[in-house]
């Protein structure tokens, strides 16, 4: 009778088991939660916030603004994901141009696939709009510098136990001469225990 | 307990045997979806596994997404293949962590109640078809991605003793060239050959021709003229070989192929009746057995204008599938025997405590609920060929062609016009199925597969 026993049992506990619903549960945007150990929105949103924090307060800047007068123009150009995630990168830039922008120390030059909808617009106007509305060709403002870098990761891994280690490189780069103004680099370290069981 | 509600308990019992024993099993659902490829019919291939997806269990899912993806890349529909792949790349990781729930319904009804987790080559194979996904699609930053993955997870498989992968080696250093990365392109190159020579190995193959070009040129291109001159020597290759010359294979377009052939083996189902050790009765289980499907071609030619190169077998799939397989028929023998003796039992006492005709319901509930574990993820290719194809900048219409041993031509297939600058890569690749595939489907085991895995020699 126990070997029968036994084995409804199992057979109960298989099916309970398996009819485990979805939960949602709305959380706020600014909440850690960890869940796998990848890049995350966290991540993204630290790491622009500290890499633009430490661009802002070089001496770059004050140079810049006692030689001309004015704030440099900054553009962001290729940021490369050599890491083992497909990061979104597009987010860690966006997250970079806000935080640039908001500084308020620095002027932010639209991307070249932004400039190009752009040029489109001002050549439509042309032909469309009112001569007190329309805004010429040619008066676009030229970056100064542009921001490039890379993020790469080292991953160690044993069993379920891994280390991740993020490395996020930034480069800012004087457009006039190729003179590298600012080197900024951030890192982040993971220990991460995947799940031994599921139930 | 009461002789009623033993007897309530015992139905309940019986029909939850039979209701997690599931419907028909994976190799037969296949059917239809293979017949279907076989045809050319790519749109009614994915309906019939749409069909069958929708009722699929959540255990079962992973494959249905990986079958779903082959599909959607017969159909060019990249960027869904793209989706299907990742997404089941997740759910296989996550199914390969060891279940309680799982573990105790294949303990007690059959094996198909885990989760699909796919074999080990499967796991890193889904990598390398994101790779040449994310490739074919001129993405080659997140095939790089992908590389870096093959590298992670086959470490990981080290560790448990699965050797490493020759094609996916290659096709990562062939990523990493693409990159200009000529360090990690001359490492992975290293790594495909070592893996392609290491005996014993099921990914062991001659090692391509184009292959050991690759390392020479790689090794080159990092400044080891020495060892460049050494491999050139070692594999016989031609001085001036212009291939092997990484500033002048720059000045060239390149189209890089890869050949699909036909489907990986079907794993079918036998019966057969083995003796248990405990209590020396004879009980029936229900085994896997590895169906491979070769196909016909023996040539696989991609041609630009008069430029022509031969595609070379960088991957057999087929062997990987049958390896695998044998190498767990161990466990599901020992394991099948374990629960056959158990139904058996739980059927005596049912017999004994509720009578005939509950003995009867139970008995045919616990026969139903025996069946082999055939999901494996059949829609890959039997094997993987691959050509390198040097090209002068221009336009060019590319063209593959198949033949057979005698050199009849199969199938041809028109690529299109592509345009080629100096330096620009081109990846494609073609599946062909074989329209014959159905002869496969009634292949029974074979006799002495059975005595040696089944009865131990």
């Amino acid at each position: 009778m126990n070997a029968i026993r036994t084995l409804f049992t199992l057979l109960l506990a298989a099916a309970v088991l398996a009819a485990c619903a979805t939960r949602v549960e709305r959380i706020g945007v600014e909440e850690v939660r960890d869940l796998s150990g990848e890049w995350n929105d966290t991540d993204s949103r630290l790491v622009a916030e500290e890499m633009v924090s430490d661009v802002l307060s070089r001496p770059w800047l004050t140079e810049f603004q006692q030689r001309t007068g004015r704030r440099p123009a900054v553009i962001v150009g290729t940021i490369r994901n050599l890491s083992h995630e497909h990061i979104n990168v597009t987010t860690f830039i966006n997250d970079i141009e806000r935080e640039l922008i908001n500084s308020g120390k620095v002027d932010f030059v639209a991307a070249p696939h932004e400039r190009g909808e752009l040029r489109a617009e001002r050549k439509d106007q042309e032909l469309n709009a009112s001569e007190e509305t329309r805004k010429p060709m040619g008066q676009e403002l030229g970056a100064d510098f542009m921001l490039q870098g890379d993020i790469s990761t080292i991953i160690d891994r044993e069993g379920k136990r891994q280390v991740r280690y993020y490395q996020v490189d930034l480069t800012l780069i004087d457009l006039a001469t190729n003179r590298k103004v600012w080197i900024g680099q951030k890192k982040i370290k993971k220990y991460v225990v995947g799940k031994s069981v599921r139930p | 307990m009461a002789r009623g509600d033993m007897s309530g308990w015992l139905v309940a019992g019986a029909a939850a045997l039979l209701f997690l024993s599931g419907c028909a099993a994976y190799h037969e659902r296949m059917a239809a979806v293979d017949e279907a490829l076989a045809r050319g019919q790519v749109d009614e291939a994915l309906k019939a596994l749409d069909a069958d997806g929708r009722e699929a269990r959540e255990q079962d899912y992973p494959l249905y997404l990986l079958n779903r993806a082959m599909i959607l890349r017969q159909r060019g529909d990249l960027d869904g293949a793209l989706l299907a792949l990742a997404e089941a790349a997740r759910r296989a990781e996550e199914a390969a962590v060891i279940s309680v729930s799982e573990q105790a319904a294949a303990a007690t009804v059959n094996e198909g109640r885990r989760s699909y987790a796919g074999a080990p080559y499967e796991r890193r194979l889904i990598h390398v078809f994101l790779a040449l996904t994310y490739l074919e699609l001129g993405r080659l930053e997140e095939a790089r991605v992908e590389a870096l993955q093959i590298d992670l997870i086959s470490k990981a498989l080290a560790e448990k003793g699965e050797p490493d992968d020759p094609f996916a080696r290659w096709l990562a250093g062939i990523i990493f060239e693409a990159l200009g990365e000529w360090s990690d392109a001359r490492i992975a190159y290293d790594k495909a050959l070592a893996a392609y020579t290491d005996e014993g190995s099921p990914y062991a193959l001659p090692p391509p021709r184009q292959l050991q070009r690759d390392l020479v040129r790689a090794t080159r291109a990092v400044g080891l003229a020495d060892e460049a001159r050494r491999l050139r020597e070692r594999f016989h290759l031609a001085a001036d070989d212009p291939t092997l010359d990484p500033e002048a294979y720059a000045r060239q377009g390149e189209f890089i192929f890869f050949y699909l052939d036909n489907l990986a083996p079907l794993w079918r189902e036998t019966n057969t009746l083995v003796q248990a050790t405990e209590g020396g009765h004879l009980v029936r289980i229900a085994l896997p057995y590895a169906v491979p499907r070769p196909s016909p071609v023996e040539r696989a030619r991609v041609r630009a204008d008069d430029h022509e190169a031969t595609a070379e077998r960088a991957e057999d799939i087929a062997r990987l599938s049958v390896t695998y397989l044998e190498g767990q028929m161990p466990k599901l023998v020992g394991r099948a025997i374990v629960r056959a003796v158990a139904k058996e039992k739980a059927v005596d006492k049912v017999q004994k405590e509720g009578g005939a005709v509950l003995g009867l319901i139970m008995n045919i509930a616990t026969v139903a609920s025996e069946r082999a574990d055939t999901r494996t993820w059949s829609l890959l290719p039997d094997n993987v060929r691959l050509a390198r194809l040097l090209l002068p900048p221009g336009t060019y219409p590319v063209r593959v062609i198949l033949e057979d041993r005698d050199g009849r031509v199969l199938a041809r297939r028109d690529l299109g016009e592509i345009f080629f600058r100096a330096g620009d890569k081109r990846w494609r690749s073609f599946h062909w199925i074989d329209p014959r595939i159905a002869r496969w489907w009634t292949v029974p085991p074979d006799p002495e597969w059975i005595r040696i895995h089944v009865h131990g020699g």
